[in-house]
């Protein structure tokens, strides 16, 4: 399991050629998560809650 | 509160004790300023009440919960706690996306005394029905060995939940660790399964006229849960990754 760092937790794919890229991000980046949900209102993504236990418990081990 | 509650009375108290010690030429004065006194002990009471009703919800944190957009609002259930031994239980609530907000500080709207749904988690949610203001609730795995219905809506307008049934539900499976697609027609579609074995078929509900169908399996993806999906603006659903 790769441990995602939270500058690079955030991809976006280009719908015309469909291709990958980690978008340029400013501010405060959440901590990697998963089991969240995400609803795109306008112009924001909201992400509500989600776990990384298993993320910490990987980095303990 | 109730510390407060007590508080005040007891400094009503104290007052009417000082104005008994006064002669009786200033007692009229004193009925005066015991009105006054009166009616703060009221202004304070009401003060108090205000203050107890505008305390900020604050919700237990889950992960596989769903999270619904319908109109303004982003209404919030289900979903397994961070916390272990903790149940997310009735909890609902919605946040109001009208007004800008700051997510150091969230004014969750509680909505959690009517809510009918019994605490669960992996459940998948739309927005759909025939005002297309309704949120649609299917699947998902209750906790506490609670009974769960298949599929529950919301009615945001009269804030009412109520099961839905439907005469094909003892033929549709009870998914969970799904995510739910709705199109520009109210139809819900519901991909992938996990329960006792991993499925690859497509669940479509309409949700005006509330009846099944079921999707074509050629070419169907592997079978997969906790995907990640997305509706497109040219009708085509996006599936992702698990």
């Amino acid at each position: 399991m790769i441990v995602l760092q939270p500058q690079d937790s955030l991809y976006v794919l280009d719908l015309i050629n469909f291709e990958w890229y980690i978008p340029k991000v400013s501010g405060n980046i959440p901590s990697s998560r998963y089991l969240h949900r995400a609803n795109v209102i306008g112009k924001y993504m909201i992400i509500s809650f989600g776990t990384c236990i298993i993320v910490l418990l990987y980095a303990a081990t | 509160m109730q510390l407060l509650d007590t508080f005040s009375y007891f400094l009503l108290v104290l007052k009417f004790h000082s104005l008994n010690s006064f002669g009786y030429k200033q007692s009229i004065i004193m009925s005066k300023n015991s009105t006054i006194y009166i009616l703060w002990w009221f202004l304070i009471q009401s003060l108090i009440e205000i203050n107890c009703q505008t305390a900020p919800f604050k919700p237990l944190q889950g992960e596989l919960h769903t999270a619904t957009l319908i109109e303004d609002k982003l209404y919030i259930l289900g979903g397994a706690a961070n916390v272990a031994d903790k149940i997310i239980g009735k909890q609902f609530f919605y946040l109001d996306v009208s007004v800008p907000f700051n997510t150091q500080y969230i004014l969750w709207r509680d909505l959690t005394n009517i809510n009918i749904v019994p605490s669960h988690f992996g459940a998948a949610s739309i927005k759909g029905g025939a005002n297309n203001n309704t949120l649609f609730l299917y699947g998902g795995l209750p906790q506490n060995n609670e009974t769960m219905d298949l599929i529950y809506k919301f009615d945001t307008k009269t804030n009412s939940w109520n099961i839905l049934k439907t005469i094909d539900d003892n033929d549709i499976v009870k998914k969970i660790a799904l995510t739910g697609i709705v199109d520009y027609n109210q139809k819900m579609y519901l991909f992938g399964e996990f329960k006792d074995n991993d499925f690859n078929d497509m669940l479509i509900l309409d949700t005006i006229n509330l009846s099944w169908g079921k999707g074509s399996s050629v070419k169907a993806p592997i079978p997969r849960y906790h995907y990640g999906a997305t509706f497109l603006p040219n009708q085509h659903i996006l599936y992702l990754g698990k």
